[in-house]
């Protein structure tokens, strides 16, 4: 993708979205008193600025960094797809395991190879972490149940 | 004087605050110095550590990480070149020359010393002119916050790096992204799409964690590197004479770097620059600044710290955060169930004004501390990536969910991070998104609050202050277009 063209495709995807925002806005009720301007106004105002500006883009776009490529680019997926998964498993699984698997997936996929490291700084954060919210903070994050273990 | 006196017991009687003042330091110098995490992403890193502490314990804590961050992003911009927050870029400018002439050490001192002087010099400010803007804002309607509102997203539209458009649609962007849910006034539910979570709106701190913690770590991750190891840093002493040489910059500089800070969403960043400048014009003639001047150090140290907490004047008066990292001490103080603004003088001082003391005092503990650890936070640049940045990652994560433990608002984050990691590659500036989410809804409710109060007329936009706010956000466009222009020319 060349300098240029991630702004062009950027400034598309905008327009696209301020000219839906502005369509949506018709479903919206007219507002019960008169001297309202209801609950339309700020949005069709917000959605034309958008728009307006992302047509200035798309004609005089701006250098930025391209998108990553190789390995750059699968540790970002694979980060972002890792986070995914850890959402949808946080509430059933708990925190400490989701986050020593995902902590171990994470520093693997960064390339951190030593083994002391993969041990210690997972169990480090998720059981440290833990308990500092558990007990010092109060802040119930979730466990797993699994053995009778409080994790 | 009576509501300083509560504050000070606040602080003095509380033995949490001033524990918490020193590890906000710390936390704070810890950040600052390791290049990519700002204050802001450290402060939305830490947030949730301070849900279940009192509103001025946390406060406290999440204050003494702000500071600490604004001087301790200055030790790599000296050392390597690289500044640890975005405000430190000006201290690069002769910093980084002093550090290959082998003056490393004594331009930390001087960034140290600057540091602590322009932040308590503008904590002094601070204590002064915002109890009395405040007050003066106890009688601004909805006209007035309007106008308020209009003036910041200019101003937060137009200062951001990179193009004026991008900074525009970021801060429009915020604006739509505080209308998911139900609407105030008349109850519809905007973009919701029939699900209850966005019914209840897209909740603050997930998206901030997100915008800020989660995007950086992933830009970061994209580019993982070793730590960095700085060059020898030589002798960190100066004299007596030194001190007395950069006084008046220090003082000149403090001034500037606050009343720039206090314009909404500007902060240190760019007091910094500013000050920077005209220390260099002042001493016109002189060609070592840029080439490891101690003035330009002292100058643009002095601005960033002193613009920081310039930019806490119009977050506690009027509730319009100065900067992306005042945004997220609203969002603290939100979650506490408090609204920053003038009736948080009245209803809660002791929180105001003891925060205002231990601003004075984490200042005073940042000297210390800085002096004491100096030679230590040298090394704290030497902490591998590979293992900070997936931690960081878990620290939003559990940010995210500790606010109301609901997985949902994980996935905000996650959301937040991947917009925020594009906004980063495409240099679209993430700071007029936040506070277009905080100040989109103060600008639109009391528009229209304005409007049925005046029957559907446009009067209310003649009253004179809310005429001359508004008129000063058609300077900020007309004059950041101009510029915009002869710039690109």
């Amino acid at each position: 993708m060349s300098i240029n063209l991630g702004d062009r495709v950027a400034a598309g995807l905008l327009l696209v979205f301020a000219v839906g925002i502005f369509a949506y806005t018709f479903t919206f009720p007219a507002p019960v008193q008169p001297q309202d301007p209801g609950v339309t106004a700020f949005p069709r105002m917000v959605a034309v600025l958008i728009g307006v500006l992302s047509v200035v883009l798309l004609v005089s776009p701006r250098e930025g960094e391209a998108l990553p490529r190789g390995r750059a680019a699968i540790r970002v997926v694979i980060t972002a797809l890792l986070l995914c998964v850890y959402a949808v498993i946080l509430d059933s699984v708990g925190f400490v395991i989701t986050t020593v698997l995902f902590l171990l997936a994470e520093l693997l996929l960064i390339e951190v190879r030593r083994p002391v490291l993969l041990v210690l700084v997972p169990l480090g954060v998720g059981v440290g972490l833990f308990y500092l919210f558990r007990v010092f903070l109060e802040v119930p994050l979730p466990t797993s149940g699994l053995g009778g273990l409080p994790i | 004087m009576s509501d300083w006196v509560t504050g000070f017991e606040a602080v003095v009687l509380s033995p949490s605050v001033l524990v918490l003042i020193p590890l906000g330091i710390l936390l704070g110098v810890l950040v600052g110095a390791i290049p990519g995490l700002s204050a802001t992403v450290g402060i939305s890193v830490f947030l949730p550590f301070t849900f279940t502490l009192d509103p001025l314990p946390g406060l406290v804590l999440l204050l003494g990480i702000y500071n600490g961050a604004a001087y301790a992003g200055s030790i790599p911009a000296i050392l390597v070149r690289t500044p640890g927050t975005p405000a430190a870029a000006a201290t690069v400018l002769d910093g980084y020359p002093m550090a290959r002439k082998g003056q490393a050490g004594q331009a930390l001192t001087i960034s140290l010393i600057a540091s602590a002087v322009g932040g308590l010099l503008g904590a002094i400010l601070l204590s002064v002119l915002a109890p009395v803007l405040a007050e003066f804002a106890l009688a601004f309607g909805p006209a007035q916050y309007f106008a308020l509102g209009v003036l910041a997203l200019t101003i937060i539209g137009s200062l951001g790096e990179g193009s004026l458009a991008k900074g525009f649609i970021s801060a429009g962007l915020g604006v739509l992204i505080a209308m998911v849910g139900l609407d105030p006034i008349s109850g519809f539910d905007r973009f919701a799409f029939g699900s209850a979570e966005l019914s209840g709106g897209i909740q603050l701190i997930p998206l901030l964690v997100g915008l800020f913690g989660a995007a950086e770590a992933l830009y970061q991750i994209e580019r993982i590197r070793e730590g960095l190891h700085p060059d020898n840093t030589g002798s960190f002493s100066i004299g007596f004479r030194m001190l007395r040489y950069l006084s008046p910059t220090v003082l000149g500089s403090t001034l500037i770097g606050f009343f720039t800070g206090v314009l909404p969403g500007v902060g240190g960043d760019i007091g910094g620059y500013v000050a920077y400048n005209e220390t260099k014009r002042f001493a016109r003639g002189e060609k070592s600044f840029g080439e490891g001047d101690p003035r330009g150090v002292a100058a643009a140290e002095s601005a960033n710290n002193a613009g920081q907490i310039g930019g806490l004047v119009p977050t506690f008066t009027l509730g319009i955060p100065g900067n992306a990292a005042a945004a997220i001490l609203i969002g603290a103080l939100l979650v506490q169930g408090l609204q920053p603004g003038p009736q948080l003088f009245t209803g809660s001082p002791d929180l105001v004004y003891g925060s205002f003391i231990a601003i004075f005092i984490s200042f005073a503990v940042l000297l210390v501390i800085g002096a004491l650890g100096i030679r230590l936070w040298v090394n704290l640049m030497e902490i591998p990536p590979a293992l900070l940045w997936p931690a960081i990652i878990v620290l939003s994560i559990v940010g995210s969910y500790a606010v109301r433990t609901n997985p949902f608002d994980v996935f905000v984050m996650l959301l937040a991070g991947i917009l925020g990691y594009f906004m980063l590659k495409r240099n679209f500036p993430i700071a007029p998104l936040l506070i277009g989410v905080i100040v989109g809804p103060i600008a639109e409710q009391n528009y229209r609050r304005a409007m049925i109060i005046a029957g559907g007329s446009f009067d209310w936009m003649l009253e004179p202050l809310t005429l001359i706010l508004l008129l000063l956000a058609v300077v900020s466009l007309v004059v950041s277009l101009w510029s915009a222009r002869s710039g690109s020319s």
